[in-house]
C-alpha cells in the first residue's frame, strides 16, 4: 500500500520501524533525520510491535516529530524524549452560536481585543497570579482545580482528554526550579508555532457525527494550542538529566534517547511529574477558555462559548490494546501525535463514544484546519494515534530569509485572515510554506483509516506570540 | 563568532572563539538572537554561580541558567560582564539583563538540549554546537 513505508529490522532494531506517509510526504521525510530516528526508537527495550511515524513527522531529539512507541510495562522504558520538552503540547476546540455574518461585523474588533487581553508573545508572563500553594493544586487537578474555583463549568472538563486531570500526577515531583518558570505563566499562549484561532465550520463531511459534536456550518469557533509552559519545559529537562545521572549517558543509542525503566523509582517519579505539567497545560487552556468567554461576552452578549474537545499531543500514557490475541496494557509515548480512539472506547466521553474521538489537526497559519474522529482502525494500526498538524519542513533561519511577516500578514488579509503577533519576524518563523500540505496530511490519515473526516475549519483571526 | 544552522523545528548554532570566557559569552548571545535581534542594554547586573562535569555539561547549564533568569524575572539577556572558571567544573559570572518588555522578542526558548552539543577546541580555535528547542 503506497501509504506504508516499512523499514524492516536489522541490527539493533527489535522491531521493525514503519513511516505512515504518502508518497509526496515521504519524500519530505527522507530528508531529515527522521528515518534514522524511528529506526532508532526500534532499538529501544522493551519497545513493542512497531516503532512508528506518521504523515506529519520530522526529525526530533531522539524521537522524531510526530512519532509513536509503545512499550511493555514489565521490561520497557519511559523516554522525556519520547514526549518532547512542551509537555502536553495541546489543542483545544470551543465552539459558539456566533455565526459568520454577526461575526465579520465585528471581527476587526475581536481580533484586537483578544490579542489585547489573551497573554501571548514572550518576556510578559500573566496578569493570573498564583500562590505556590495553588500552583500544587494546578499540578495536581489540572483543569478540574480551575473549574471549582469558578473558571468554568464541568462540561469542558468532560469534553478534555482525561478530563483536564492527568491522575498520578505528584506535585512533589516537580523541581523547584519548574514551578518558578511555571508559577508567571499560567494562562499564556508562549510564542512559536502556538497561537488562538478564530475560525468559522467551512464544510461538514459528516453531518450525524458534526450534530453530535455541535458543529454547524457557518459557525464560529476558535482553536487553542499551546502546553505546558516553562514549567514542563524544565520538568523535560531536569529528568533528562537525572536519567543521564543516574544510566550513564554512554549507554544510550542516541544521548537524546535517554531512558528510564517504567518500573523504575526514576520512571515512576518522571511519569508523576510529566503527569503534573500536564495538568498545568490543562488548567493553561482553561484559564484561556475563560479569558475568551469573558472578552466575546462583552462584544456579543449572548454568546455562548463550549469545549468541543482537547487533545494532546505531546505525552506518555497507559492504555490498553489487543497485542498477538491477548488484551495488553502498555505504556504509549506520543510526541507530535495524538490519541485517536475510535467509538466504543471508555476513555472518550460519554456523549461522544458512538461515534469516536475527535482529533483536532490545526493546519498552518492561514491553512484549513480539520476535525476528524479517531477509528478502531487506528487502535490496531498506531496505537491509537493520529498525526497532530502539519509538520514542519523549512528551519525558522531558512523561513526568516525566505519570508518577509509584513508580505504574509497582506496575503493573509486578502483571505480576509487577520493576523495578530507581537512580532513581525514570528509570522515569517511560521510561514505557511514551512510546513508540509494539512490537506495531503489528512487525506493521508483518512486513507490509512486512522480517521474519518467531520469539518473543514477556515480561519478568520490568527493570534500568535 | 557564531552561526545559525538550519534546523527543521528549531535553532542549532555554532560558536568559535580564541578562549573559553569569549566561547560561553558568544553563546550566550547567539542564545539572545535567536529571540530578539535589538541591541539590548545591560542595566540590570546578575550574578550567578553554575556547575558541571565537564566542560558541554557546563555550557549547558550555564545557558540554561541565563534562561532560567530571563523565563523567570521577565529579562533579556544583554552580555556577559565578567566570567571566571573554576578547574572546568564551575563558573561564577555576572550577567548583564534588561527588562524583556522593552523589546520586540518574537520567540520563547523552551530549553537548551543536549543534541548533538559540543564543546571541543579545534587547532587554536575553541568551538561549540547548541541546539535550542523553541
Amino acid at each position: 500500500m503506497k501509504d506504508i513505508n516499512e523499514l524492516p529490522k536489522e541490527g539493533d532494531m527489535n522491531v521493525p520501524a514503519v513511516v505512515y506517509a504518502s508518497p509526496k510526504l515521504f519524500e519530505h521525510i527522507k530528508n531529515d533525520k527522521t528515518l534514522l530516528q524511528v529506526k532508532n526508537v526500534a532499538k529501544l527495550p522493551g519497545i513493542l510491535s512497531k516503532s512508528i511515524a506518521l504523515p506529519d513527522a520530522h526529525q526530533g531529539y531522539g524521537f522524531s516529530i510526530g512519532g509513536v512507541a509503545a512499550f511493555d510495562i514489565d521490561k520497557g522504558v519511559i523516554s522525556p524524549g519520547g514526549i518532547g520538552y512542551d509537555i502536553n503540547c495541546s489543542v483545544r476546540l470551543l465552539r459558539t452560536n456566533l455565526k459568520l455574518k454577526e461575526f465579520e461585523k465585528k471581527k476587526e474588533e475581536v481580533a484586537e481585543k483578544l490579542n489585547k487581553k489573551i497573554p501571548s508573545g514572550v518576556g510578559h508572563g500573566s496578569p493570573f497570579q498564583l500562590s505556590p500553594k495553588k500552583l500544587d493544586e494546578v499540578l495536581r487537578d489540572g483543569a478540574k482545580y480551575l473549574i471549582r474555583e469558578g473558571y468554568g463549568k464541568k462540561e469542558d472538563y468532560l469534553h478534555t482528554e482525561e478530563e483536564g486531570r492527568m491522575p498520578g500526577a505528584d506535585p512533589e515531583k516537580v523541581s523547584s526550579r519548574a514551578k518558578k518558570r511555571g508559577i508567571g505563566q499560567l494562562g499564556t499562549i508562549g510564542s512559536g508555532n502556538h497561537f488562538l484561532d478564530v475560525l468559522v465550520v467551512e464544510e461538514l463531511f459528516d453531518k450525524k457525527s458534526a450534530k453530535v459534536l455541535g458543529l454547524e456550518k457557518g459557525e464560529i469557533v476558535i482553536l487553542i494550542h499551546c502546553g505546558s509552559r516553562g514549567l514542563g519545559h524544565q520538568v523535560a529537562s531536569d529528568y533528562i538529566k537525572l536519567m543521564e545521572e543516574e544510566y550513564g549517558v554512554k549507554n544510550f543509542i542516541d544521548r537524546d534517547l535517554v531512558y528510564a525503566p517504567i518500573k523504575s523509582k526514576l520512571g515512576k517519579d518522571y511519569f508523576s511529574a510529566m503527569s503534573a505539567a500536564a495538568n498545568f497545560a490543562f488548567a493553561n487552556k482553561q484559564l484561556l477558555t475563560h479569558w475568551v468567554r469573558e472578552n466575546l461576552n462583552e462584544i456579543f452578549p449572548t454568546v455562548k462559548v463550549e469545549v468541543v474537545y482537547d487533545i494532546c499531543h505531546n505525552i506518555a500514557k497507559f492504555e490498553e490494546y489487543e497485542i498477538d490475541g491477548k488484551k495488553k496494557k502498555v505504556c504509549v509515548h506520543r510526541k507530535g501525535a495524538t490519541r485517536s480512539f475510535g467509538p466504543g472506547r471508555r476513555e472518550i466521553p460519554e456523549d461522544y463514544r458512538e461515534i469516536g474521538q475527535p482529533v483536532l489537526i490545526p493546519g498552518s497559519m492561514g491553512t484549513a484546519s480539520y476535525v476528524l474522529l479517531g477509528t478502531k482502525k487506528s487502535e490496531k494500526l498506531t496505537f491509537g494515534s493520529s498525526v497532530h498538524g502539519a509538520g514542519r519542513v523549512m528551519s525558522r533561519s531558512g523561513a526568516v530569509k525566505k519570508f518577509k511577516g509584513e508580505k504574509i500578514k497582506s496575503n493573509l488579509l486578502k483571505d480576509k485572515i487577520i493576523i495578530k503577533s507581537k512580532a513581525d519576524k514570528s509570522i515569517a518563523e511560521e510561514a505557511p510554506a514551512v510546513y508540509k500540505d494539512v490537506d495531503e496530511v489528512v487525506n493521508t490519515v483518512v486513507r490509512l483509516g486512522l480517521n474519518k473526516k467531520v469539518a473543514k475549519l477556515k480561519p478568520l483571526i490568527v493570534i500568535i506570540g | 563568532m557564531h552561526k545559525f544552522l538550519p534546523h527543521t523545528a528549531d535553532v542549532q548554532f555554532i560558536v568559535s572563539s580564541k578562549t573559553l570566557e569569549k566561547l560561553f559569552s558568544e553563546a550566550a548571545l547567539a542564545m539572545k538572537e535567536t529571540i530578539c535581534d535589538s541591541e539590548v542594554s545591560g542595566k540590570i547586573n546578575k550574578k550567578i554561580k553554575v556547575k558541571g562535569h565537564d566542560l558541554m555539561d557546563l555550557l549547558h547549564n550555564f545557558l540554561e541558567e541565563i534562561l532560567f533568569i530571563m523565563d523567570t524575572e521577565n529579562l533579556i539577556f544583554s552580555n556577559v560582564k565578567t566570567i571566571k572558571f573554576e578547574n572546568e567544573k564551575q563558573i561564577i559570572a555576572e550577567i548583564g539583563f534588561d527588562e524583556s518588555k522593552k523589546y520586540e522578542i518574537y520567540l520563547e526558548i523552551k530549553a537548551v538540549t543536549y543534541s548533538e552539543m559540543y564543546v571541543e577546541k579545534k587547532k587554536n580555535l575553541w568551538e561549540a554546537k547548541v541546539t535550542l528547542d523553541v
